[in-house]
């Protein structure tokens, strides 16, 4: 098919490649149960390791990549009731475009098992930095997006698509990435595309208000108090539906670093939060659009 | 002098006259200590009961109005070093459009005594208005502002200003007003004129963002806190430097209703808060601009 294609014109010397030549076979496992391997560590997950089964609803149609044939695999539904359940685990990109705070944060509680996911994937807009460097020592693969007089090797939007489908990718966190989602992209992921925003929103966001610019306008405003606010990601910047929030005070004689400080450390808390919930199913909505998070100890409110 | 023939011009039978009839005595004080009665209820504070003194400023020039002299009175100064100093007590103008829970609020904690100030006079938009008809029981003179269509007795701005300087108006709360101040008022009383909000501003603020409104808009964007800010005012709706905000919890099952009533409820804390603040004279600036209010337990603290 195509993929294979696809995939080698991406391919440069200046990033990680995406996937091993696809001469060498990838594992000794049989290939209905390996999947690609995408970097030049050998960094490989097996099939089973991945997803918990799901007793009633399971179905054996696979997908592999980077081999000569192609098969379907069908996600795993969930069983929500009762308490012996199992949910998928769930498959996550995160684009960043600096030191990748959050990201290290998400990626160490999905590897430490309180998040029922992993990131399978980092894109960002600056090959060289923080968060790709620490992407590629953890051995995730690493996507630059979009293409750029700076990053001439940057994807286009339709292939940003297909690449992150063909990573199975289930959700897209934002973490700081600074360029505006396409439209395809949020056509393709629908309701699955999220963004942290260090300040109350609706307040102190939009174009221009990102990084320090918003700690400097919330203390300029007299404001008492700021926050993180996590929400879905629409066409416009930071005005999805809000999904959850956390509030800091923000005192008399404090500098921007100071309010940024604390308000990134409710950030990385807010983030594995939701990132938590999202991959355990808990986002449900509202009959006027908004969405809620399900409590885990109690599964009758929501918050 | 002029001043009345600029009040005769204003009385109408529809409102509560501002003055009484110039050939009636208004008391039998001296009178040099009495201060002009507002209304038919004969309400009358003698002068010095009005001021506390200050031990070491005292300057002993004063004004008199609806007599047929004038002499000035120039303001008492507070001393605030030292906890003996003695603050004039201020004289509180109100500005409300509807109900007037705020000022109802703030004109009983002035009686009560925990704030040192007296609402001297109420501005209205709407003659019938449930504030307008509560200052009238307490004695409260009442004006209209501004003139419209169906208000044809209200004020220009200019003549807003000279009754509001004649009132020797200190402050301008303004507490459910819904039309815009104008620009005289505002530079007439620069740095003197408050307004509260029913959201945490800069969100949910701005033209058209007023009472029930704002509590549906902030249900429908999916913040998960709301609350009330304070702020001084401007030419345009609700942009000031921001002197205090409280906050409170937006909960998954809200109605609008509901919300409404939880940040009231703060609503008439901070504004009591604020205005005790305000009268004590522990409004301080910051180098930026923002206003910030000094503590009274501590007054190396800010807040």
């Amino acid at each position: 098919m195509e993929s294979q294609s696809l995939f080698s014109g991406f391919c440069s010397n200046s990033i990680t490649p995406l996937y091993r030549n696809p001469q060498n076979p990838l594992s000794s496992s049989p290939p209905s149960l390996s999947y690609p391997c995408f970097n030049q560590s050998k960094y490989q997950v097996s099939f089973e390791n991945q997803y918990f089964l799901s007793s009633q609803r399971l179905r054996s149609v696979r997908r592999l990549l980077c081999k000569n044939s192609v098969e379907k695999v069908s996600n795993l539904v969930s069983e929500k009731e009762g308490s012996k359940s199992w949910v998928k685990r769930k498959r996550l990109a995160v684009f960043v475009s600096g030191g990748g705070s959050n990201f290290r944060s998400i990626n160490q509680a999905c590897i430490e098992g309180s998040v029922n996911g992993d990131v399978v994937v980092l894109v960002t807009n600056k090959h060289a930095c923080g968060g790709s460097q620490y992407a590629r020592d953890k051995g995730i693969p690493v996507i630059l997006f979009p293409k750029t007089k700076d990053e001439p090797d940057g994807l286009s939007p339709d292939d940003l698509v297909k690449v992150l489908r063909e990573f199975e990718v289930d959700f897209i966190l934002l973490a700081g990435y600074l360029k505006l989602i396409p439209a395809e992209l949020i056509r393709a992921y629908s309701r699955s595309i999220f963004n942290i925003h260090p300040s109350l929103l609706p307040s102190f966001g939009g174009k221009g208000y990102y990084g320090m610019k918003v700690h400097k306008a919330v203390i300029a405003s007299g404001a008492r108090y700021s926050g993180a606010t996590i929400h879905f990601v629409d066409e416009h910047y930071d005005t999805g539906r809000i999904l959850a929030q956390k509030i800091v005070p923000v005192l008399a004689n404090d500098t921007a670093e100071e309010l940024a400080a604390r308000v990134l450390r409710e950030e990385h808390k807010l983030y594995v939060e939701v990132t938590a919930a999202l991959c355990e199913d808990r986002i449900v909505w509202r009959e006027d659009g908004v969405p809620l998070i399900q409590s885990k100890e109690n599964p009758e409110e929501y918050y």
